[in-house]
């Protein structure tokens, strides 16, 4: 029994879990396949519809701004760029995720701050509580 | 006297019958008057009967054309199948809210019908919860939004029915959806009436439970249909693209799984008191929420069927809802206290937890995701949009995280696991596993997180699969023929495996998820007629565009074939269609989809450029089929899950 507790406050679950989250954050390789045409298309609103991307767009604007991007993408440009480009020409909105800058940095900070802070308040808890259970 | 006064009266009647129902229970209560309570329970059971009879109504207007009727004029014509006034009747905002009350007085006269005796101290709070809810819509339409509203001239057609609407799976997607988001009032009334009368005990824990089974029932399989109607009629992008009104149906789905969850914890070891009324509260502020954002909310969507200035009354109710759970959570803490607390980390309670901990967590990403642009327009006056995107980045990740614990869960043991008990459970299915990770790795070079994500289905599996066999074995040492082992076991505990088949089915839904994000291939071209473009083995030769002219519509169809390349054999034909309905300004794309359990060839024809040539874009889907296959193993799994265990006595 003894030799079992110790097995237990490693907390293999978590730490488990934990890892896991750990590798997949780090791997970038979210829509690697996809041809970098058509990742940018999902990362534009299109300007005159609600709600949706140039990608997902029936709009003639939004077809002129997908051979913009093939031709952007020809001169040698950054995806950087080409998203910069049309947030000079449309504003911030036409992007479909708010920059990874200023203000709009909290959109993406807090909901990781925010797990983190309540895993460790859970686990803090659970241990004060299964102590006590041990008294 | 004509059918839309009827109508109307009967909804004033039923809103007469909610507030005597709601004073006479309360009270009956204070005055412990038998009569008055019976006949408070009489009164709410008749709002089925007046509500339903007004429905009819509605409906005889409809089917008899009459135009007279503001609500008919606007959703139906002369030209319209009669067979989509199932549809046109929940179509716009005055006939969804009938629809949602016809659906809360069948819930609450079902609820209050089926109760058990556990529930006899708190039945008048019950029924003054249940009718309180219905009371609103009632209010709502009489004061606001009339559906028997009639001109004082007849038009002779009406203006039609939103062309978007016209397909199979909008007789099911719209009305499940609001069903579910309205009925969780069920299991809300339920645990409140239990605190006001207070025996929020374990007693009645099975009733609460198979409620709250229900209603997450019907909003999920609402929510798979919805997919599935966006991947057929496209024009939105995809089954899934994390749009408001989408985001609003998801978060009271996801508390409410991780109430269902975690509801088992308190009837089995009286813990999580607390968090269960959390949890219960939160999913009914988040539909009213998504009522509110609906109904015409301050964000940007690519819905817009009910869209209105009703919004902010919904908005109103909603803060209601969140001062009343607070209220109700701040006098009551003392009679909601746990009984016990977690012994291990390594335990099912545990597991619980972490789930609850991830479906939450999704839920408030989600919420944030949605109200930032909100927040952002408020103190910074920038107008930004969050996207797709964001939340498969966010989000993703613990998904995945939670689908590893779905392996991990079911097998640990209550209370704390032994070393043995881990040995037994968790050695081949881990092992399993492991050889699965290191095999996708290897085939897929560059896909850790697709790598992940499949071993975790494998994991999850493996571990259901592993204890099916034991189950079964054990049944079969018994002497009971191999073949009706399974369904025995199943039939022995059906809440357990009921639970697993809807598992499975999750992982069906989470097979197509990783498919179509991670391996899907697409191109976009302009094509000309009797050109031919290949994507993966697929030859697609575009043959002809039709055109055709309807009274209502144009349609313009592409037909393509489709040809292997290796073998350069015909699969077959394949017709994708572009219908612009002129009085909506509105076209309706319909992809051409050939489905098979491997990958579905998606050809959507985009835009037509003169006569013969036009724009496609084609994706091959891998897996996809095994999302929609999710759709009937789910209501299976769930049904089992509810099936009444006859009581031996």
């Amino acid at each position: 029994m003894r030799k079992y507790s110790k097995l237990v406050n490693l907390n293999p679950l978590f730490l488990s879990v934990s890892i896991l989250i750990a590798i997949v954050s780090c791997s970038t390789d979210y829509d690697a396949n996809q041809n970098r045409e058509y990742s940018l298309y999902s990362q534009l609103m299109c300007p005159v519809c609600e709600g949706q991307t140039i990608g997902e767009s029936k709009a003639s604007i939004a077809e002129d701004m997908k051979e913009m991007i093939s031709n952007k993408i020809a001169e040698g440009q950054t995806d950087l760029e080409i998203l910069n480009y049309f947030e000079d020409r449309y504003g911030i909105e036409i992007l479909a995720n708010p920059p990874k800058e200023g203000f709009n940095l909290i959109v993406w900070i807090l909901p990781i701050l925010g797990i983190i802070c309540a895993m460790f308040l859970l686990v803090y808890n659970l241990n004060k509580n299964m102590k006590k259970i041990k008294k | 006297m004509t059918t839309a006064t009827l109508g109307f009266t009967l909804l004033l009647l039923t809103f007469n019958l909610c507030l005597f129902a709601i004073f006479g229970s309360l009270l009956g209560i204070k005055f412990s008057n038998e009569r008055l309570l019976s006949s408070s329970k009489n009164a709410s059971y008749v709002t089925l009967l007046t509500t339903t009879l007004s429905v009819i109504c509605l409906v005889y207007a409809f089917v008899t054309r009459d135009f007279s009727v503001k609500y008919v004029f606007n959703h139906s014509n002369l030209a319209m199948n009669p067979i989509y006034t199932w549809v046109a009747l929940y179509a716009g905002n005055e006939g969804s809210l009938l629809y949602i009350s016809l659906i809360i007085s069948i819930a609450s006269t079902l609820t209050i019908f089926f109760k058990p005796r556990e529930f006899d101290d708190s039945e008048p709070y019950l029924i003054s919860l249940l009718m309180g809810f219905l009371l609103f819509f009632l209010a709502v339409m009489i004061f606001l939004a009339n559906p028997f509203a009639t001109f004082i001239e007849t038009p002779t057609d009406g203006r039609g029915m939103n062309p978007l609407l016209a397909h199979p799976g909008m007789f099911s997607h719209p009305p499940l959806l609001m069903a579910g988001l309205a009925t969780i009032c069920v299991p809300f009334s339920l645990i409140i009436s239990m605190i006001f009368s207070g025996k929020f005990k374990n007693d009645g824990l099975d009733y609460v439970r198979t409620t709250s089974l229900v209603v997450w029932a019907i909003l999920g399989i609402g929510l798979l249909l919805g997919s599935w109607w966006a991947y057929t009629i496209l024009g939105w992008g995809g089954y899934w693209v994390w749009d408001p009104i989408e985001n609003v149906g998801l978060m009271p789905w996801l508390v409410m799984t991780a109430f269902i969850h975690s509801i088992i914890v308190q009837r089995r070891r009286g813990m999580f008191r607390t968090w269960n009324i959390i949890l219960i509260f939160l999913a009914f502020i988040l539909a009213q929420f998504g009522m509110f954002i609906n109904r015409g909310g301050p964000v940007v969507s690519v819905h817009s069927f009910a869209a209105s200035t009703l919004g902010y009354i919904f908005l109103g109710f909603m803060i209601f809802s969140v001062i009343f759970c607070i209220t109700i959570f701040l006098f009551n803490t003392k009679k909601i206290k746990s009984d016990g607390t977690v012994q291990s980390f390594l335990s099912r309670e545990t597991a619980f937890l972490i789930n609850n901990f991830f479906l939450v967590a999704i839920t408030l990403i989600t919420l944030w995701g949605l109200i930032f642009p909100l927040i952002s327009e408020l103190f910074y006056h920038e107008t930004v949009t969050v996207g797709a995107p964001y939340y498969n980045s966010v989000n993703g990740p613990i998904m995945l995280a939670l689908l590893f614990v779905m392996g991990l869960g079911p097998n640990l043991s209550w209370k704390y696991t032994s070393s043995t008990n881990l040995k037994v459970n968790f050695l081949i299915p881990l092992s399993i596993t492991i050889i699965a990770l290191i095999t996708l790795l290897v085939i897929s070079e560059r896909h850790i997180m697709s790598s992940l994500a499949l071993a975790s289905i494998v994991l999850v599996l493996s571990t259901i699969i592993t204890e099916w066999i034991r189950g079964s074995s054990k049944i079969i040492n018994s002497g009971v023929p191999w073949y009706f082992s399974f369904f025995k076991l199943i039939a022995k505990n059906k809440k357990r495996y009921g639970g697993y088949i809807v598992h499975i089915s999750i992982l069906l839904v989470a097979l197509g998820i990783i498919g179509i994000n991670f391996y899907q291939v697409r191109i976009e071209k302009v094509v000309l007629i009797e050109e031919r473009i290949e994507i993966g083995k697929y030859g697609i030769e575009l043959l002809e565009i039709e055109e055709l002219e309807f009274n209502d519509r144009r349609e313009k169809l592409a037909k393509f074939a489709i040809y292997n390349n290796d073998t350069g054999q015909l699969i077959r034909h394949m017709t994708g269609n572009n219908t612009f309905y002129p009085s909506f300004n509105m076209a309706s794309i319909r992809a051409a989809i050939r489905s098979t359990p491997i990958e579905d060839l998606y050809i959507i024809p985009s835009d037509f450029i003169g006569e013969n040539k036009m724009k496609i874009i084609v994706s091959i889907n891998p897996l996809v089929w095994w999302m929609w296959l999710g759709g009937p193993v789910f209501i299976m799994g769930t049904l089992i899950a509810l099936w009444p265990t006859v009581q031996k006595d």
